[in-house]
């Protein structure tokens, strides 16, 4: 759209002209003619945008009824803009406002009248709630800041606007504390946030991977949430929100890699057993992608580290099967990831089907086959099982994909090759920085205070007083 | 990063046109679990193997087979080995290696140094045993019982560890330790054929590399214990006089396993050069089982104690007159007078002059318990 | 924040030093001590500590004078632009060389004990691609990944203070039965396992601390780097007869190898393992230099285009020894090459650098 600063036409229907042409003559727009103090006036307003009732009750009824001299006496309940320029009421049609034009007067007025569809403040499904507020954000910005400000009703909360997309442009809310947050991040954030330039965003993924520090990298550099309680925990540690207009995601920016392993429900816990509970989270990163690739090193490389009656048993697993293990793993592999993303797409009734078709039928069927071998199925399961332990999807993804390299390495080198990918993965990582803060922090740079609150959850009290938990 | 897929491609580049070097499918693995070596009449090796089989089924159990071959050498054996057995013969889950009684007379270093040198071949873990006549023979036996013969050696040796018999638990690592020390030997647990089953003998006492001779299994025990140690039974059974009037003569049994040994072991070297070791060990006994009348009052038990220690100082002066005459320094006093009286053992040839040490040797029996009766 | 980015705080330093430090050399001191030393072994190394400590008291006289300017600069600046020039050339060649021994030492116990049939050139390429991944980063990345290393010295450590179970304290003894001299000539073989505090002369101007702190933090690194080393030596030699040590070159494997830990057997594979990634960090702090080196030659800001030159030319000299008797020939270079790079040049450029100091000081 090129911007053109059209203001004001002296009458109302050049107004009108200008405005329905600028829309294409859509259909669903509405214009209402009516007289105010004797002057043409009319009402316009995109019919699919607004709410009918309010229109009526609110701007409709007090025009007719009353005759004040001033416009904004006379909607004393509703929001009213004074514009000059078209552009801006060709906007906020967009938006779900309604323009008020009066012959003669060199201004129009803008009337927030806008429908309300929205779902109600539900629990995000994919983020389960043990204990603590069950509520989640929706696709309506305001309530999501509404739903922010209610836990956090300082002045220091600052939300700042961004239209973003060069032709359809969408409103993202930057979000963060002004006394907690360092001014450099937040120029950073905006920065970055300002540098996009793109059509159209069409969800929060597009801003995540348009402002990440390191797009080629595998690992998430945002932390996703949909939980206000979740993303109002990280905003009182310092850390900026980014949240897109229609999108329940808040993208929390920057993040370390300890943070994909914390849950709200942590802090809902005791102490210690949210110490455990994340510790048990921790070691599931290291099962979750290194198990097969171990597996297999053993099986091809070490077998004498095997104890040796632990030797016998999986031998007399193994004879059967016919391939290397690195076949036998890559195959048992794919078959789990096909029956996730089997499951994930299918309804959730049928999605049980998948279950026991995949668990029970080609698990056991497998096996009588012969292509795979019993302990394989269980080193397998082990890695799936520990891989759904990490409560942010995109980490379990991450890591999912990461034990097929290793498993490479692993079935070359043995545990040379887990040492040579473990290394180049940890490199990587300490390379990695979300918006300039190190991503594993507080292990590297190491600060020793940070960990109580990366790999247990000491006692609140002791959190609080000393480590702020955010990487400054 | 891109860097990362670059690698990633090398590595798959490398893995598809030079495969895999290190390779070992554990699949293709034939086990060695238990082998015997033995010296044949023109001087070769023959080895003898039990391969383990894993079973067809997952449920199933394992089988072996025993094969045998001769060679030059241990390793020229193996191979000789590798010609017959079926697939990949590999020792590196070896659980149990005997020697016959005529190759430990010509010493250990050779038949074992393949053991020390290739870093597959296990050594924390690998039972060493001595046969008293031929080793292979008892590997022959395939199978005791419903067990396995190596199974079978395993659990009986640990079992007479757990008797003090041999204690403690002697590993090729500790062989080789005592191997390649000149102030230290070893003894190795004596097994051998009784009919069709296969019994402990004793302990094989060693000089150096050699063979040079063994105790039996009572002395065994006290072996163990004069070495401070215990497998947590010891168990000896004594008969002795101790009524005072009538010949009441009866049976004592009774264990010192159970309790710490307080132990004095010192290396003194004499003015002249002579050395001289003080030896006591005391020990304190669970009464187990008495066959006699008197009833075990403190007077009888005070007497008791005294009778058994001197019974078992003599019998410990027995077992150290043996060791001397075998020229077995298990005790390690080459060692103490290494580490402590340096100059001294420079100037002995300790091969010879062990056998001039004075031992100086007392056992201290006291009765602690006799159990729920008196 | 940028700012904050180019330094590395004293805590990385200090496990910086040690990872650069500690290396494919200890691995091997105890066979080396039981030519010499013997029992006294553990004399020998707190001795090379000690000279290791001298050492480092110069380099750091050396490096206040020159505040913010790393080895090469200096060498620039003292020695003029020609000599400078050719200095820093040796010193490129040098951490090359360095480098090229230990990831060769490394390999060879790598095949010795786990890939025997795997080709070098693959495990060196290995290595390679690993240096080459790290070497190229800035430096505080190349800190945090040391630091993160760092906690794989937990489990090595156990592993080892696990053979203590085994140990016979009078294997140690005699502890003077080879006599002072030979200690001392211990101390020499012990010396050139102790390399790698000199990537301190690159790294002192991004440090964040006060010149008095970064000498402690040094000293602490080395003292660190000192008892880890006898600790290894007391306990090899407390478990190995002397006998025993002179046939195994590498202890400390045997040791672990030899351990029982029920759940799991051959302790000394999963150890290497372990240890090839703190291996890592040695090798990177030599490519590292030699790259910081080649950036100043060049005047270029940015070490990261001439890290891989560095990575190719170390792969090809660690390529070149194929015998046992052209390593150990190798590392015989090394040794001396340390000597002269170590210790005698930074002492002349220290001398000349006092002269010049009251020369400028004349001047004004």
């Amino acid at each position: 759209m090129k911007p053109s600063s059209q203001t004001i036409f002296s009458t109302v229907d050049q107004n009108i002209t200008y405005i329905q042409d600028a829309l294409f003559h859509t259909d669903d727009l509405k214009i209402r003619h009516h007289f105010y103090k004797d002057m043409p006036a009319a009402l316009v307003y995109l019919e699919s945008l607004v709410d009918p009732i309010l229109v009526e009750r609110n701007i409709i009824a007090p025009l007719r009824l009353k005759e004040a001299d001033n416009l904004s006496e006379l909607f004393t309940t509703m929001h009213l803009e004074v514009h000059e320029r078209l552009e801006d009421g060709i906007q906020g049609l967009m938006q779900g406002y309604c323009l008020y034009f009066v012959k003669g007067k060199p201004v129009f007025y803008t009337l927030t009248a806008p429908a309300n569809y929205d779902r109600s403040i539900t629990e995000p499904e994919n983020e389960a709630i043990i204990r603590g507020a069950h509520n989640g954000f929706i696709e309506n910005l305001t309530v999501n800041l509404f739903l922010l400000r209610q836990q956090i009703s300082v002045p220091d909360l600052t939300v700042k606007y961004f239209n973003i997309g060069n032709t359809a442009p969408r409103r993202v809310a930057m979000i963060y504390m002004h006394n907690l947050t360092e001014q450099e991040l937040v120029q950073k954030v905006e920065k970055r946030l300002k540098s996009i330039s793109l059509d159209a965003i069409m969800s929060a993924g597009f801003i995540q991977e348009l402002i990440e520090d390191n797009p080629h990298s595998i690992f998430p550099q945002h932390l996703n949430t949909e939980r206000p309680d979740h993303t109002g925990a990280y905003l009182m540690d310092g850390h900026v929100v980014m949240m897109l207009e229609g999108d329940p995601t808040a993208l929390i920016v920057p993040v370390s890699f300890f943070a994909f392993y914390q849950t709200p429900d942590d802090y809902n816990n005791r102490w210690m057993i949210a110490s455990f509970v994340r510790f048990i989270r921790l070691l599931s990163f290291i099962t979750a992608f290194q198990l097969p690739a171990f597996y297999i090193a053993i099986v091809s490389f070490h077998s004498d580290v095997l104890p040796i009656q632990l030797f016998f048993t999986v031998q007399g697993s193994l004879t059967r099967v016919p391939y290397p293990p690195l076949m036998e793993a890559m195959l048992l592999e794919l078959i789990f990831e096909f029956l996730r993303e089997a499951g994930l797409r299918l309804p959730s009734r049928v999605g049980q089907t998948i279950g026991i078709v995949g668990g029970l039928v080609i698990g056991d069927a497998i096996v009588k086959a012969g292509f795979v071998s019993y302990t394989m199925i269980i080193v397998v399961a082990m890695t799936a099982i520990s891989s759904f332990l990490i409560p942010s999807n995109e980490m379990s993804s991450a890591i999912r994909i990461l034990r097929f390299p290793l498993m490479i390495a692993a079935s070359l080198f043995g545990f040379i090759g887990i040492s040579f990918g473990l290394t180049i993965l940890f490199i990587h990582l300490c390379k990695l920085e979300s918006f300039g803060k190190p991503y594993l922090f507080p292990v590297a740079p190491l600060k020793m205070k940070n960990f109580k609150d990366a790999f247990m959850r000491f006692p609140i009290w002791r959190i609080r007083k000393k480590a702020d938990g955010s990487p400054k | 990063m891109k860097r990362i897929f670059d690698g990633l491609l090398l590595f798959i580049i490398i893995a598809l046109t030079t495969g895999c070097w290190d390779h070992e499918y554990l699949k293709d693995m034939n086990l060695a679990y238990s082998i015997a070596f033995d010296l044949t009449k023109d001087h070769k090796i023959k080895q003898t193997v039990e391969l383990i089989i894993p079973p067809e089924t997952e449920q199933s159990a394992t089988k072996n087979e025993i094969h045998t071959a001769t060679g030059f050498s241990t390793r020229g054996a193996s191979n000789e080995l590798r010609n017959r057995v079926r697939g990949n013969m590999r020792v590196i889950k070896n659980g149990v290696q005997l020697i016959g009684k005529s190759l430990a007379i010509n010493g250990l270093d050779a038949p074992m140094d393949v053991n020390f040198r290739d870093p597959k071949n296990p050594t924390s873990n690998v039972r060493m045993l001595i046969a008293d006549k031929e080793a292979g023979d008892i590997v022959n036996q395939k199978k005791i019982g419903e067990l396995k013969i190596g199974e079978f050696l395993t659990s009986k040796i640990t079992s007479l560890e757990n008797m003090s018999l041999f204690y403690p638990p002697e590993t090729m690592d500790t062989v080789f330790h005592s191997l390649k020390d000149p102030g230290q030997d070893f003894a190795l647990p004596l097994i051998g054929m009784e009919g069709d089953e296969v019994a402990a003998k004793g302990v094989a006492l060693f000089h150096d590399q050699y063979y040079s001779g063994m105790l039996d299994t009572e002395q065994s025990i006290l072996l163990v214990l004069l070495k401070g140690k215990t497998g947590g039974n010891a168990r000896f059974t004594k008969t002795i006089d101790i009524g005072s009037t009538d010949s009441s003569r009866s049976e004592l049994s009774y264990n010192v396993g159970k309790k710490k040994i307080k132990r004095t072991f010192k290396v003194n070297v004499a003015n002249n050069g002579d050395v001289h070791v003080t030896l006591n060990i005391k020990l304190r006994a669970i009464l187990e089982e008495y066959t006699g009348t008197h009833l075990l009052d403190d007077k009888a038990i005070a007497r008791l104690n005294q009778e058994l220690s001197s019974m078992m100082t003599s019998d410990a002066k027995d077992v150290i007159r043996e060791l001397q005459k075998a020229k077995c320094d298990i005790f390690g006093v080459g060692r103490k007078l290494i580490a402590y009286h340096n100059p001294i053992w420079k100037q002995k040839n300790w091969k010879e002059d062990y056998q001039k040490v004075h031992f100086h040797t007392n056992v201290q029996v006291s009765i602690i318990d006799t159990g729920i009766t008196q | 924040m940028a700012q904050d980015e180019k330094f590395m705080s004293p805590k990385q330093q200090f496990l910086f030093i040690i990872q650069a430090q500690i290396g494919v050399g200890v691995l091997s001191i105890p066979y080396k001590l039981s030519e010499t030393a013997k029992g006294g072994g553990g004399i020998s190394v707190i001795m090379a500590g000690i000279i290791t400590q001298i050492i480092i008291l110069m380099m750091w006289a050396l490096m206040r004078k020159f505040p913010g300017r790393n080895l090469f600069q200096i060498c620039l600046q003292l020695a003029g632009p020609i000599v400078g020039r050719m200095l820093i050339i040796c010193y490129i060649g040098y951490f090359l060389f360095l480098g090229a021994n230990i990831m060769l030492s490394a390999i060879e116990v790598l095949s010795r004990w786990i890939l025997q049939e795997t080709p070098k050139w693959v495990l060196l390429g290995l290595f390679s691609i690993m240096t080459f991944y790290l070497a190229r980063e800035k430096l505080t990345v190349l800190a945090r990944f040391y630091s993160l290393a760092s906690g794989l010295f937990i489990p090595l450590i156990i592993f080892v203070s696990y053979g203590l179970t085994q140990a016979h304290i009078e294997y140690m003894f005699p502890i003077m039965e080879t006599g002072f001299w030979n200690i001392l000539r211990g101390t020499k073989d012990t010396t050139n396992s102790m390399y790698g505090f000199e990537v301190f002369l690159i790294i002192f101007p991004f440090i964040d601390a006060s010149d008095k702190q970064k000498l402690f933090i040094i000293s602490m690194s080395n003292l660190f780097v000192t008892l880890f080393y006898t600790f290894v030596v007391c306990t090899c030699l407390m478990v190995f007869t002397s006998d025993q040590l002179r046939i195994i070159p590498e202890p400390v494997i045997y040791l672990v190898k030899s351990l029982n830990f029920y759940i799991f057997d051959r302790a000394d594979i999963i150890f290497l393992s372990i240890w090839s990634i703190t291996l890592v960090c040695s090798i990177v702090s030599y490519c590292y230099s030699a790259s910081i080196g080649l950036s100043v030659l060049f005047k270029q800001k940015n070490h990261r285009s001439f890290a891989p030159y560095v990575q190719i030319a170390i792969y090809f000299i660690a390529l070149l020894p194929i015998t046992p008797i052209t390593i150990h020939h190798f590392d015989q270079m090394a040794e001396f090459a340390a000597y002269l790079f170590i210790a005698t040049i930074p002492a002349v450029l220290m001398i000349v650098s006092l002269f010049v100091k009251r020369k400028a000081g004349r001047t004004v």
